[in-house]
């Protein structure tokens, strides 16, 4: 598979300071997890079908 | 004969509107763009007061092989008259495209509206232009943009379209909180406080 280059901008000028930019994508990403991108098949968890016998 | 600058087979330049009402499809782009591996400029990334504005339009556009072009909003202003900056932006791609030598010649551009083929009824001398409609849908922008940058390049590091929508989707979800640790307005995020954002948020979804 093709290595992934993130292309950037050089020089650019923000309006916030881009250490505390990465801290807050960092820090939101880390809260949340990171998800999976390998997607694979989706698996469905079937409920086990319960069966309620009466003598009625 | 103009020269390929550095860069140039990377660059996408984005000819769209800037209101707060089309943040969420200029952030898909943004985001489709740099997910696609390729460097989003806008007339938004410079702000100098001494440079003329149409001069970095025709530096922006001459440094860049791809453009996407959004001319869904050319409806009245509070004026009561037409805004005709996408479709002159437009049409100075396409004279470059043909008039710009050699280098430009492989330029390559997306036309977006929002209904298909309305174009007609107001600019119809680009008859016959494929545009895409995208409905005002942020995951048709996403969808469009990613198959013309596969179709134009082949490049082998453009996701899948399963895989964009979930990274994409996974951003969108996570943008609210950034922008609250951030003390930023979700709408009114500044285009290069948002490159950024996207950079970073894409270096920590792929843990590159």
């Amino acid at each position: 598979m093709s290595k992934f280059i993130l292309k950037k901008a050089k020089g650019r000028v923000t309006s916030i300071p881009k250490a505390k930019i990465k801290a807050a994508v960092t820090a939101v990403y880390a809260e949340k997890g990171r998800i999976n991108t390998n997607l694979s098949p989706l698996t469905v968890k079937e409920e086990p079908i319960v069966y309620h016998i009466t003598n009625d | 004969m103009a020269k390929e600058s550095e860069g140039y087979q990377d660059r996408v330049f984005i000819n769209c509107p800037f209101d707060e009402s089309y943040m969420p499809l200029l952030q898909a782009i943004v985001y489709t763009v740099y997910r696609c591996t390729f460097l989003p400029i806008s007339a938004l990334s410079e702000d100098d007061g001494s440079d003329n504005r149409l001069d970095k339009i025709y530096r922006l556009i001459a440094n860049c092989r791809f453009s996407i072009h959004d001319i869904s909003r050319t409806e009245l202003n509070i004026y009561g008259l037409p805004r005709f900056n996408m479709p002159f932006e437009l049409g100075l791609f396409f004279g470059a495209k043909k008039f710009g030598g050699a280098a430009h010649r492989s330029k390559n551009a997306i036309v977006f509206e929002s209904v298909k083929f309305e174009y007609q009824k107001y600019i119809s001398d680009i008859s016959g232009i494929d545009t895409k409609a995208h409905g005002n849908s942020d995951i048709e922008i996403v969808i469009q943009i990613r198959n013309w940058l596969k179709t134009a390049t082949n490049r082998k590091t453009i996701p899948g379209t399963e895989m964009l929508l979930a990274d994409y989707l996974d951003f969108k979800e996570k943008l609210p909180s950034i922008a609250e640790r951030l003390s930023l307005d979700i709408n009114a995020i500044l285009f290069n406080d948002f490159c950024e954002i996207v950079e970073y948020a894409i270096e920590k979804r792929l843990e590159i």
